[in-house]
């Protein structure tokens, strides 16, 4: 069984994401542990080591990398001693506690192979699971930012991605407080699919489309990626009945099994 | 026609430039016609011919809980997009859904969002 950590309730805003444990258990063999975000900012604070400087050749700020750094060896140091394969934290607490962000430690654990959700998102963090069990795939949680009807094509973004899906990245602050450390990821071009499982683990969408650019939009998180979805794909799902916020992105191309598994789970495909 | 419009936001956000990017969209929808597109308090919103919820920013979903026993179906979400704002509503729709309730994201380029409010308010003075 996968054990998955609930470090923080999740977020104030993820209003149509709660999860019954039990059932998250019963059909995905996944055991969510819910672990007090207390422990996770005394486990930050406790942390003395510091980041090597030649770590990443990427210039920025050190004092707030280092910050960062500090908390990936935290949740890293959780991670080990509670047996987790996974975990999503509510890390905009981490803003007014520690002062810093959790952006760079989920792009390093996600490429480590330690799956991290970003917001206490559990159906974003079960999603990420699957993709990674049935593909071998990190993917990319992000925001549904900006839609073309006409062209159908949507712009995704947020402020962290496995370091193994970019091919370059920079680093920046997070987008909504300005601080900490953000990373502005380039993704290849090329084939992708956009998935989400619904709250109620009943449903799910798995759509097929292809990313045509990275952007650097103001106003947006920080890594961003326009995507067109194949003619057999419409847009309009994300307007009228979407299955919450967060959308996973990855590449890959043989899904059947994860389409098999879930079909069999008894979960619904959504167009 | 009267077109009334109640914003939501988080205080996370840079409220100078929502502020601005409404004052554009809803001039835009204006321009050409004869509605009137008013922000509203909430004991107003319904005093029109449409009601719109304007979501301006991610963040402001629990917001729209403390609203939602004012809202009638089927809510409409009015969002441009910056600031996570359609993130925002993505996760109010599903939450309306959710309770089965009716609502629609009204999103995309100002000319696709303005097509889409007229048409609602064909539909319902038809």
């Amino acid at each position: 069984m996968l054990r998955l950590g609930v470090i923080g309730h999740p977020s104030d805003w993820l209003i149509a994401s709660d999860v019954k444990y039990s059932e998250a258990k019963a059909i995905f063999d996944m055991n969510l542990i819910d672990i007090d975000i207390e422990e996770l900012i005394n486990q930050i604070n406790k942390t003395k080591e510091d980041l090597d400087p030649s770590k990443f050749n990427e210039k920025y700020d050190y004092n707030e990398l280092n910050e960062a750094y500090k908390i990936y060896l935290a949740i890293k140091k959780i991670a080990k001693d509670y047996i987790l394969d996974g975990l999503t934290i509510r890390c905009f607490d981490l803003l007014d506690t520690v002062k810093s962000t959790s952006c760079l430690a989920f792009a390093l654990l996600n490429s480590e192979g330690i799956i991290a959700a970003c917001e206490g998102d559990i159906p974003a963090l079960i999603s990420m699971m699957l993709v990674k069990k049935f593909t071998g795939l990190s993917s990319f949680q992000a925001n549904p930012s900006k839609i073309d009807i006409e062209k159908n094509e949507i712009i995704f973004a947020h402020c962290t991605l496995p370091f193994d899906m970019c091919t370059s990245f920079k680093f920046d602050s997070h987008y909504e407080s300005g601080i900490g450390v953000g990373i502005k990821g380039e993704l290849k071009c090329g084939n992708v699919y956009i998935f989400r499982i619904s709250n109620d683990l009943s449903r799910y969408v798995l759509l097929k489309g292809t990313i045509d650019e990275n952007l650097n939009l103001p106003n947006l998180c920080r890594t961003q990626i326009r995507i067109k979805l194949d003619k057999t794909n419409k847009v309009n799902y994300f307007l009228t009945k979407p299955l919450g916020n967060h959308h996973l992105i990855f590449y890959g191309e043989n899904i059947e099994e994860l389409r098999g598994f879930l079909k069999k789970s008894g979960l619904k495909e959504i167009k | 026609m009267k077109i009334n419009i109640y914003p939501i936001y988080s205080p996370l956000h840079n409220e100078e430039f929502m502020k601005k990017q409404t004052n554009e969209l809803l001039s835009y929808l204006s321009s050409g016609n004869k509605h009137e597109f008013t922000l509203s308090s909430i004991d107003d919103l319904y005093n029109a011919d449409l009601s719109l919820i304007l979501v301006e920013s991610g963040g402001s979903e629990h917001y729209f809980k403390q609203i939602e026993s004012e809202l009638k179906e089927p809510i409409y979400l009015l969002t441009f997009g910056n600031n996570n704002s359609l993130a925002a509503s993505l996760e109010i729709l599903t939450y309306i859904q959710n309770k089965k309730m009716k609502g629609e994201i009204l999103h995309g380029s100002n000319k696709y969002i303005k097509e889409r409010v007229l048409s609602l308010l064909e539909n319902k003075h038809a």
